[in-house]
This record gives C-alpha cells, structure tokens and sequence, in this order.
C-alpha cells in the first residue's frame, strides 16, 4: 500500500488553468475491520470548466468515495482524505473546515445522486427543500426562496410548477424526482455539479430526456459536470473528457472519443468489450471475469493484473505510474506495445 | 460486527435426522442461541444472580437465621450490627431473615403470576392465531380493550372485587400480563399455520388441540423465551407494587414489596429499613430484564442469519 | 385530515365497548357473591339482600347491561356505594391533581429525553452513547415506586430541597403548585424519559443514515438544522407512539406515587375504592383510565398521520 501517485499529467496544450476543479494526489483512507485501509490511491482529477468529466468504472472502484470526498461528504468516522489536494476557485478543499466547506457546498459546487426519490426527504415540500438552500446560502427571504424555487422547477422542465412545489415527493415519479434534485442543486447557480449516477435508477426514455435537460443546463449556466457512472453508453453521449477508475486510481484519463476509439489501458478495453452493442457485435459476452477487490487486497503492482489477460511479470512487481501523452494518460506498462480494440 | 472466536467448549448440537416437523432446525438453533447467550457477560451474569435467588428461596429455611417473625420490641428499627446485619424492622424482627423469606413468597408469587399469563394467555392465542376468523376477531378485541387498559390499576380493579391477599393479587396480575403471552402465541401459530409440515399433520387427522400442542407451541418456544423473562420483572415490580398498597402479602408473611410498606410507615424513624428489600427489588427486576434483553438478541440474530 | 381522526375514532369505538363490557362484569366475575363481599363476615342475610338491591344484583344480567350502558351513554357513571356521591364528581375532584402530576411528568421526559436521545444518536457507538444505553437500562429496570422512595429519603426527608408529602393546586402560586409536583413527577418520569430516550436514538439514527440526510449534508445545511428539522420530524413518528404508550404506565404508577406522595388524586381514589369494594367508583376509575389511553392513542395517530404527508393525503 505504500504507493506515490506521480503529479498531476500537464496536457501539451497546457490549458490545467482553464480546469475548474482540480484534485491532486487524493488519497482517502477508511477505518475498516482490517484497520486504516486506503480506499482511493493518489487520484488526479481535472474537470474542465463549463465541460464535462465522466468518471467511469465498476462498483467498488472508488468513484463514489471521490465524488464524496470532493463535496466534505466523507462520513468523519469512518474515512478521512490523508493526502492530496482539491482545488475548486483558488481554495484546497481538503485542507478547509466544515464551515467553510458549508459555504461552496450547495452553492458553488452541487451534488445529484443516484436514487433521487430517497435524497428527497419525505416530511417536507420539493419547493421547501429547493428553497431551503438559497435562503442559507444566499440569504433570501422566504418569499424570494419560494419564488426561486419555483423558477428552478420551471427551468427544469415540471409542468405546473407552482402547484408541484407544494406538494411531497412520494407525488414524484422517479425521473421528476431527480428534475427536482437537479433544480435543487442548482438553485444557487453552481459552477461545479457532481452527479453520481443520476440516470442509473431511470428508464432508458425517461435517461435520454435527463441527459438532454443536463446538457441544454449546461450550456444555459455555463456548468462544469463531474458525471459519475458505470456506463459507458452515457459517458459517450454526455462527456468531453473521461477518467477511468479502477481500484481506487484513475487508470487512463484522456479525450472522450480517443479514449473510447483507441483504448490505453486493458481495463477500459474490457469495459467496451462489455457494452451490450460490442457484445452483440462480437456474438459474445466479454465482458472482464471477476470482479472489484476488496481495498484491502489490492495488489502491490498494477491493481488490474490479476483480472488482465495481458498481464505479465512485470505487472506485478511494483507499482504503476500514471503515464500521460498527447493530452491523455494511461496507467499500463504495455500500453505502447498493446493494441487494444476500442468502440467501432 | 465480527463475532469473535470463543475458547469455551460448547456442546455440539445434537445430530437429528427428525426434519418433518421443523425439531431439527429448532433444536440446533437452540445451541447457537445457548452459545450467543452464553458469551453475552450481562446476560450471564443476570442469570447467575436469578440462580441465586432460587437457591436461596429454596434453601432459604436452612439458613442459621432467627425466626423472621420473632419480635423483639426492644430493639425496633436498629441498623446494622452483629447480632442482625440489615437491621430490625418496627417489630424488631430481623430484616435479614425476613428477606430470605420474602424471597421465596416473592419467587413463588411471580411463578404464579406468569404461570396464570402463560395458561390463559398463550393456548388462547395459538387458537386465535390458528383458526382466524369470529374467534380471533372476539379474543383478540379483549386482549386490545385489556392491554388499553393501565396494568395496576387493571390488577387493583380485579382485586378490589376478589378481595386482597397474594393469591388473589397473583391471578389479577396474570391475567394483566396474558394479553401479552396471548399476543405471542397468536402471531407464532399465524406465521406457521400454513407450512407445509402443519398441513400435513392437519390432513392426517391429527386434532387441533395437539397440532397446537404438539407442533405449533415448540416452534414459539423462543419468544416466548424472551416474553417471560421480561414479565418476571414486571411480574415482581407489579407484585411488590400491590404489597406495597397491602393488597398483596398479608401479615405476618413477607414479601420485598411488603417489606418496603413495613419499612416506608417508619420512614421518619428510621431509613434504613427500606433499603435491603428496595435493593432486592431492583437487582432482581433489572436482571430478568437483562436475560431478557440477552435471550432477545441471541434468538433475533439467529431469526436474522438463517 | 378530518377524515383520518375519523377513522381513529371509528377504530376506538369497539374498544370501548369491550372496556366497558368487561369493566361491567368486573362484578359478575367476582368469586362467590360481591354483596357477601360487600357486607363483611358475619352480615345478616338482611343486609346482604339489602346490597344487592342497591347493587341491582337482584335483577338479570341483560337488564343490568342496559342500565348501565344508557347510563354510560348519558355520562351517568353510577354513585359511589360509601360517599353516595356520584362517580363522575369523584372522579372529576381527583383529575385535577393527577393530571397535574401527569403533565408535569410528561414535561420532564421531553426535558430530559430528547436532548439525551439526540445525543445518543449524534454520538452513536461512541463512549457518550454506551454511557446514554447503559443509563436507560438501569432506570428501565427500576420500579417507579423505588425511585419514588429514594427521592423523597434523598431529596425530601434528608436534603429537604422539596416538600415531602401533598399537593398545592395552580391556584395557590405556579410556585407551590409545581415545588409539590417536582418529586413525584421526577418519580413518574424516569422509567418514561429511559424508554423515550431509547427510542428516539433508535429512531434517528435510522433517520440519520438515510440518503436524504446527505442530500442535506450536500446543500450545506447546517448541522443543527439538519438534525432539529429534517432529523427529528422523520423520526418524530415512532417516538410518538412510545411516548403516547408512557400514558398508561404513568397512570398505573400514579397509584403507588400518590400513596408515597400522600396526593389526593385518581390513584388514591381508586386504591380507596378498591379498599372499600366500592364496586361503581371501582368500574367508574377504570373505564375513566381505558378512556384517557385510548384517547391518547388516537391523538398520537392523527399527529402521526399529520407528521407523514402520505398518510395525510390518503386521508
């Protein structure tokens, strides 16, 4: 587990600058029965602003803790970020209190989840909860909240907002409950949003509908989105660039449509492979055999060897840099000489 | 939560190869509770000091004690000394022999109280539970206007028109604390009426009376368990609390609660007197409900893990 | 809304019934003859038919019923057999000073059990929360009446911080008044604030794992104000029911706490009337507790209903 992240890789048209959030060497430590157990390893993260990062990778490998860890999220008693840093707006995150954290949260950086129905909570009006969080952050009176509210209902798309507001949640259907999630997040006009999964729980129409609503947002507010999901068919549709995470590393990062095309690393491979169209295509599954480990039982070497059909001694025998090039980054020792196959 | 090795030995759980009636799983869980019991101190511990009191109320009459009812006005209220190590009462009667008598009236009044609870409780519920329908709907309307009913002013009334005196103090408490014992069989013969092993004794002929008895009664022995090891507790507190009234124990006999009376009477003489039996009370009550909590969660884990 | 304690209310009817019912053959179910009973060993056989004239022992069972059902129905609870005053009356002087003492113990619970409980479940698994549990036990496994007592050794006969024995009504000075409720109160509510405390930590810390709880966290609430307004109204629902369910134990206890108290309220006027075999104050007492429980449930189901907005809506 004593493993060094290399800094940050500088992309050669040398816009890091122009990044939004910027995470640096992030790693998180949980308190589990196997004692201090490092669940996220040296993460490097940029998420350009007003575009969109897709943070893509099976359950268990990091990609929620990231998110959590970049909002102050992180449950205190369990799990705590011991290196790296986060910067959002010319401040390091992982180095403010919860105070100051309580300041961006909500209201410069945001945060959708994956079930929204159970985020909302049940006791309380959608238009209560939207307002609630722009009469803290931005100090509005309630009747200024409530209008607010009532604008972000409108700009997310529900029909007979003003009516809708007052009611409760369990009124919502799943895919309005993350409209209202979405109009709550970014009711304070955030620069970031993290969405974790938001279009998992959905159903394939009710997901292309979110999507679109994300996009056209985006550009409306000029928003920089941290998409997190497992699926690779969203990541196409939505992102500009993509961070593939396996394990608790990032272990290739680059241009949406080069990632996806030409593939650097033998994870991302595997994950393209398990697309339902390639499946298809192929007339086989392939999809990756095994699955996540567990943190700890993460490997010295590279932490994929023991799922890769490419691995070979070297893989395994010490810990593998994050090599970048041509604006992208992989973290395989046999990427050059590998020739993966990639979306068709 | 990682359950951590145990050095004791356990006996291991009897091999059966009985499957048709649902003895195997029961008695082999049983040595999983027995052993989850077993490691919880607490639970333990209660159960050792309730161990006690029966040894003592059985025992108790060996003891080289002076008589608990030989007064001795002389020396009234005394603390403790050599000659009475808790003290006298108001007669002068040693406090510790008297509490070693009210030991075994009090233990013997709360197998009365539980075992009225138990009968009149628990075959009423199996029934209820077991044919549905009128006669669950009727049994189970009393067992609600019963339980919405406070339990010592329930237990008062009944006295009051039977007439004070343990026995009678013991049955009104029972039948206070049935609707409970009622509640408990019912829901243990509605959730295994309709397994398949009770629909094949049904289709037998065997009559209701022993499938009740005899298949649906064991397969509820656990919360049942758990049910009476809490009412003991409530059992004495509500016992101690009609002594206390004078509506249970009558002189000269003892029991804790009686003692308390005695001793609160002279309160302005003296303090002392109240503390040995208030202190039995609340060891005892706070111990079953110990056991209870500990037999609780050794049968809930077993419910949740299998 | 109107709809749901409608319903509440249909729901209670047939417990009522059933209460009434049996509060009715409390008589009949008596051991040997209650006018026997009534008269004491060695009554002539006089004044035995004599009592159960007045009883209305001599009449079949059925008629009795109805007697004492329309009299039930027109507020009419019978008169008792050694005052001659009327139930209702009797039981109307006492109210006062039990509902006081109820009211008073119901204000120490909340005092003491929610700031506990919210600690509890702020600090869980921690020292703090062991220590909160291990508390609660202890004074769940204690009588009331033992606590009574030792308050009244420590705090009334030793230290003599407050009055012993008695009760002041309101009407004397809210100071008096409440300096005499304080102990029995205390007394009262232990065992209530333990089991309330209790509850509420299981409550919410169910309620503080929920996803909502982080979309809170997410928005850049507050703690306070996520834990006093989102925390507390989803966990409000069971804790209600607990604290609805103390009713009942507090009136049972109140027996005993009146007698240590020498207070002249509802428990000393049905242990009297148990003493006496006043068999009309005894029905009366019981009926007039069944009524306060489930009325008490009833209002804790149309809060609850009124804290759960799909319930509301259902109505």
């Amino acid at each position: 587990m004593a493993m060094k992240a290399l800094p940050l890789p500088t992309s050669p048209d040398g816009d890091v600058t122009d990044a939004v959030l910027t995470v640096t060497d992030l790693s998180v430590e949980f308190q589990t029965e196997h004692g201090r157990v490092r669940v996220l390893d040296g993460v490097d993260l940029q998420v350009p602003s007003g575009k969109t990062l897709g943070l893509v990778g099976e359950s268990g490998s990091g990609k929620t803790v990231t998110s959590l860890a970049i909002m102050g999220l992180l449950d205190r008693r369990v799990g705590r970020i011991s290196s790296g840093s986060i910067q959002f707006e010319g401040q390091d995150l992982a180095a403010l209190d919860a105070r100051q954290l309580r300041r961006i949260q909500g209201a410069k950086i945001s945060m959708i989840f994956q079930e929204a129905r159970r985020s909302l909570d049940p006791v309380f009006t959608i238009g209560d909860q939207i307002a609630e969080s722009v009469r803290i952050h931005e100090g509005l009176s309630r009747r200024e909240a409530w209008k607010r509210a009532i604008e972000m209902l409108q700009l997310v798309q529900i029909p007979d907002a003003e009516r809708r507001a007052r009611e409760y949640p369990h009124t919502f259907s799943g895919g309005m409950c993350q409209r209202v999630m979405l109009a709550s997040a970014l009711a304070s006009r955030p620069s970031l949003l993290i969405a974790d999964e938001p279009t998992t729980a959905l159903d394939v129409t009710v997901q292309a509908q979110m999507l679109r609503l994300l996009r056209t947002l985006q550009e409306e507010m000029g928003l920089a989105i941290l998409f997190i999901t497992h699926d690779l068919g969203v990541v196409s549709e939505m992102c500009d660039r993509v961070a593939v995470m396996y394990a608790g590393q990032i272990v290739e990062e680059g241009d949406a449509t080069q990632v996806f095309g030409h593939p650097r690393h033998p994870y991302t491979e595997g994950l393209i492979q398990s697309l339902p169209e390639s499946a298809v295509a192929r007339g086989r599954l392939a999809a990756i055999p095994g699955s996540v480990p567990p943190a700890h039982a993460w490997p010295q070497g590279c932490h994929f060897a023991d799922r890769c059909r490419y691995a070979v001694d070297a893989c395994r025998s010490g810990p593998i840099p994050l090599l970048s090039r041509d604006g992208s980054a992989t973290r395989c020792i046999r990427a050059d000489e590998l020739s993966l196959a990639g979306v068709r | 939560m990682t359950e951590t090795p145990t050095t004791e030995v356990v006996t291991p759980a009897p091999e059966s190869t009985l499957a048709a009636d649902g003895t195997t799983t029961t008695r082999r869980s049983r040595s999983r509770v027995m052993r989850r019991l077993r490691r919880n101190r607490g639970a333990m511990i209660a159960a050792g000091f309730i161990a006690l009191l029966i040894l003592v109320a059985a025992l108790g009459g060996l003891l080289p004690l002076p008589d608990p009812n030989k007064q001795d006005l002389v020396n009234r209220l005394s603390g403790p000394s050599g000659d009475h190590w808790l003290g006298t009462d108001s007669f002068g009667r040693d406090t510790l022999s008297r509490l070693v008598a009210a030991t075994r009236v009090t233990l013997l009044a709360a197998t009365e109280g539980l075992l009225v609870a138990v009968v009149l409780g628990v075959p009423l519920g199996l029934l209820a539970g077991y044919v549905g329908g009128a006669t669950d709907a009727i049994l189970s309307r009393i067992a609600d206007g019963l339980l919405s009913l406070p339990g010592l002013v329930l237990a008062l009334a009944i006295v009051g028109v039977a007439g004070p005196g343990l026995t009678n103090a013991m049955v009104a408490i029972g039948i206070v604390f049935a609707p409970r014992f009622y509640r408990v069989g019912r829901s243990a013969a509605q959730s295994v009426s309709h397994e398949t092993y009770i629909e094949a004794v049904r289709a037998d002929g065997v009559p209701t009376s022993r499938i009740l008895l005899r298949h649906i009664l064991p397969n509820s022995s656990g919360p049942l368990l758990v049910q009476a090891s809490f009412a003991v507790g409530f059992i004495i507190t509500a016992e101690a609390s009609l002594s206390f009234l004078g509506l249970g124990v009558q002189v000269p006999d003892a029991s804790w609660g009686s003692m308390v009376r005695e001793g609160f009477a002279h309160v302005h003489e003296s303090t002392f007197a109240i503390i040995p039996p208030a202190v039995m009370i609340t060891l005892t009550v706070f111990a079953f409900s110990q056991l209870g909590d500990g037999l609780r969660d050794a049968l809930g884990r077993d419910s949740r893990g299998s | 809304m109107i709809g749901a304690v409608g319903r509440r209310l249909l729901l209670a009817i047939p417990i009522l019934v059933v209460v009434s019912l049996l509060s009715f053959l409390l008589i009949d179910l008596t051991p040997g003859s209650p006018a026997e009973l009534l008269a004491g060993e060695g009554a002539t056989p006089e004044r035995v038919a004599e009592l159960e004239q007045t009883l209305g022992l001599d009449q079949p069972i059925w008629q009795r019923f109805g007697d004492y059902m329309s009299g039930l129905l027109q507020g009419d609870f019978g008169t008792s057999l050694f005052s001659g005053q009327s139930v209702g009356d009797a039981i109307g002087a006492a109210l006062p000073v039990t509902v006081s003492l109820i009211v008073v113990a119901y204000v120490l619970v909340f005092v003491i059990a929610i700031p506990l409980g919210v600690l509890a479940a702020v600090r869980r698994d921690t020292r703090t929360d062991r220590a909160i549990s291990a508390t609660c036990s202890f004074f769940l496994g204690i009588p009331s009446f033992v606590v009574a007592l030792v308050l009244v050794i420590l705090l009334a006969l030793t230290v003599e911080a407050f009055p012993a024995t008695g009760y002041k009504p309101l009407a004397d000075g809210f100071g008096v008044w409440l300096s005499h409720l304080i102990l029995p109160g205390l007394a009262l509510a232990l065992t209530s604030a333990a089991e309330v405390t209790r509850q509420l930590r299981g409550a919410l810390v169910d309620v503080l794992e929920q996803d909502y709880i982080r979309t809170q966290r997410a928005k850049g609430l507050p703690p306070l104000l996520i834990l006093g307004k989102h925390g507390l109204k989803n966990a409000a629902p069971p804790v209600l029911t607990v604290i609805g369910l103390q009713l009942a134990r507090m009136l049972g206890s109140t027996v005993i706490i009146e007698q240590v108290f020498a207070m002249p309220g509802f428990g000393a006027l049905t242990l009297n009337a148990v003493l006496q075999h006043d068999f009309p104050l005894i029905q009366g007492c019981v009926l007039v507790s069944a009524i306060a429980v489930i009325g008490t449930t009833v209002v804790v189901d149309v809060v609850e209903a009124g804290l759960n907005p799909r319930l509301r809506s259902a109505a």
